[in-house]
């Protein structure tokens, strides 16, 4: 039974105490679970017990996720590190050094496939962003507010090649505009999948946009704002959409948060795309017009984040929940239970994560409570809940679920996936009974979010039974007395 | 379409040709030998095994076939597994580790996944000891050796 590729495989599920523990079993398990112990390194400057420095240098081959938060000193395991898989950099910079140190461990380490940066201080150097375009094991790179002139975005472009994911988030670049050559080397992005273009300064919309052209097999897209802004353009719809049409005609998973989008331009780009899995346009003026077209996308459907998009209405959530059997995550406005139709079930049944303001329920018969109720318990592969509203206005809404045994919560009985619940904005009276049954009844339940008392005695209370339980209680501070309080919530949730 | 597998044993199962190839293995065999009625014998598999085996492909023979992903992140979870497979997977543990090593020698994947993320879930916020215990190991290292390395590994201790 103990076979060394069996506890290598089981390795991949426990944690570094947990591996350790499995490496002072006996032997054999020491020479599987110990390098395992390894393979995924943080180099963090607030922990206690760091590995003395020989068993780092006699180690550091078996690092296959490296994590380094803190740089200060110069850390002498890093020059033997030449197995990494995945390189994690957040860290400050304060010297160049130090990125000559990491652009040779980048040099050095051939089987490298990612790389995050996300370091603050002095920008990377061209000897660094160089390494990084050379190494040709490198397929996926995500950039974080890191700063990046001509010679470093030139270098990025010669990567494009090979890449398969590219992340840009919050990254400034200085004056691409002034560059005479914009297109990629060898043509385009022929690999790349995923593109993240969420820049914060310095790459015009423009630019972001002939990037985006250049990536025939792109299947994810997120774009972001804030450099439309800057460029006072607006979006280019036509383009888009011609370009979803010829150039990229798998891109199925869309985020796009810009505010700009009328109803009009979403209608388009769903009709110009092939196929859709994911739809993410919140804060946008989503409306009927884009919800036509989103009709022909239903049955392909995963994932749809509608939230403060004004014109979304109760029926179109309806009309989603019975249309889409693929959902698997869906954030919307609200829902009135008067749109509900008893005889048209949810389809989506395979739904792990639903944000939905259900409502109309104020001074309404409790069979209209348990009605809703018996169609969220079908939901049995639900991880997250949140069906209270984020309007500033309903701060103590008595219009939506009334989450007490008395009005049938225990209807709920059968979402035993059941992590997170968030009523946040919906007045409650919970009791001890009431508390006590969600955490036996859900025993994945980690996390409340709201208030489950309108007195503020009683909430103090009632959350001794979900601190006791390890259940962190997180409560959103609008309550000003709360201030006050010498109570911290936040050591609920470091109960996990 | 049906298909026979023979265990060690050498009793004989017949499964439909959709369920026996959520087996990449036994997949692999039938696309080599073509259209044939001879069984396709398994002689590291016994009955009793193999009948668990055959039980999962059974239950999980629709689901999507699942590709290798790269991006995977280095800590997987496990505490994610369905309420059919807790049931099927609370078996003793000889015949836990037999339907692992099935799973691993007849390529089903998903199956051995499953079984890992067992056996990983009993071995979490064990000690050694427990975890001795539990699968019945001997602890072969000298008090020197167990000292040595509880010091080398106390900063993997937190973490």
């Amino acid at each position: 039974m103990d076979v060394p590729e069996i506890r290598t495989q089981i390795g991949l599920y426990l944690d570094t105490s947990e591996l350790n523990a499995c490496a002072k079993v006996c032997r054999s398990w020491y020479d599987t679970f110990f390098p395992l112990i390894w393979a995924d390194f943080e180099w963090q400057s607030d922990y206690s017990v760091y590995p003395q420095s020989k068993a780092l240098e006699q180690n550091a081959r078996h690092i296959r996720y490296l994590r380094l938060t803190d740089h200060d000193r110069p850390a002498h395991f890093l020059d033997l590190c030449a197995n990494l898989r995945d390189l994690v950099l957040m860290f400050a910079v304060h010297e160049h050094a130090q990125w000559d140190q990491i652009s040779q461990l980048v040099h050095r380490n051939k089987k490298l496939f990612s790389i995050n940066i996300s370091t603050g201080g002095l920008t990377p150097t061209t000897g660094f962003i160089q390494a990084v375009a050379q190494n040709e094991s490198i397929k996926q790179i995500e950039i974080t507010f890191s700063e990046y002139d001509r010679s470093a975005v030139t270098a990025l472009l010669d990567a494009g090649a090979r890449l398969e994911t590219l992340s840009v988030i919050g990254a400034a670049f200085e004056d691409p505009g002034s560059m005479t050559r914009w297109q990629v080397s060898g043509g385009g992005f022929p690999r790349l999948k995923s593109l993240q273009m969420c820049a914060r300064a310095g790459i015009t919309a423009r630019h972001q946009f002939e990037l985006i052209q250049q990536c025939p097999q792109l299947d994810s897209l997120t774009w972001s704002e804030d450099s439309w802004t800057e460029s006072g353009q607006s979006f280019p719809t036509t383009e888009f959409c011609q370009m979803l049409t010829h150039n990229c005609p798998n891109l199925a998973v869309f985020e796009l948060q810009i505010q700009s989008l009328t109803d009009k331009d979403l209608s388009r780009i769903l009709d110009s795309a092939r196929r859709v899995t994911s739809f993410q346009v919140f804060d946008t003026q989503f409306g009927p017009a884009a919800f036509q077209s989103l009709f022909r996308h239903f049955r392909y459907v995963t994932k749809l984040d509608l939230r403060r998009c004004p014109e979304v209405t109760s029926a179109m959530s309806q009309q989603i929940l019975e249309s889409c059997p693929g959902l698997i995550e869906f954030f919307a406005g609200y829902l009135k239970v008067q749109d509900m139709k008893p005889e048209q079930e949810w389809v989506c049944t395979g739904l792990t994560s639903i944000s939905l303001f259900i409502c109309g329920l104020r001074d309404q018969p409790p069979e209209k409570q348990e009605a809703v109720l018996r169609q969220l318990a079908k939901l049995e592969r639900i991880e997250s809940l949140t069906v209270g509203t984020f309007d500033p206005r309903d701060e103590n809404s008595r219009d939506g679920l009334d989450l007490r045994l008395s009005v049938g919560l225990s209807i709920l009985e059968p979402v035993k996936e059941l992590r997170w619940i968030c009523f946040d904005g919906l007045a409650q009276e919970m009791d001890e009974t009431d508390l006590t049954w969600m955490v036996e009844t859900w025993p994945k339940l980690c996390r409340l979010e709201g208030k489950v008392h309108t007195e503020r005695e009683r909430r103090l209370e009632l959350q001794e039974i979900l601190i006791d339980k390890g259940v962190a209680l997180v409560g959103y501070m609008d309550d000003e007395e709360e201030e006050d309080e010498d109570i911290d919530l936040d050591a609920a949730t470091n109960t996990d | 379409m049906p298909v026979t597998l023979t265990s060690l044993d050498d009793v004989k199962f017949t499964v439909d040709k959709e369920v026996a190839e959520r087996s990449i293995l036994i997949k692999n065999m039938i696309e080599d030998v073509g259209e044939s009625d001879s069984p396709i014998p398994l002689p590291n598999v016994s009955s009793a095994v193999l009948k668990k085996v055959i039980e999962y492909c059974e239950h999980h023979r629709n689901d999507p076939v699942q590709v290798q992903d790269e991006t995977d992140d280095p800590r997987k979870r496990s505490n994610d597994i369905e309420e059919w497979d807790m049931k099927f997977m609370t078996v003793d543990q000889e015949m836990l580790f037999e339907i692992i090593l099935a799973a691993n020698y007849l390529d089903i994947k998903p199956l051995l996944d499953v079984g890992c993320k067992t056996v990983a879930n009993i071995i979490k916020g064990k000690t050694p000891e427990e975890i001795r215990k539990v699968f019945n190991i001997v602890n072969d290292f000298t008090p020197e050796e167990e000292a040595q390395i509880k010091k080398e590994n106390e900063w993997a201790e937190d973490r």
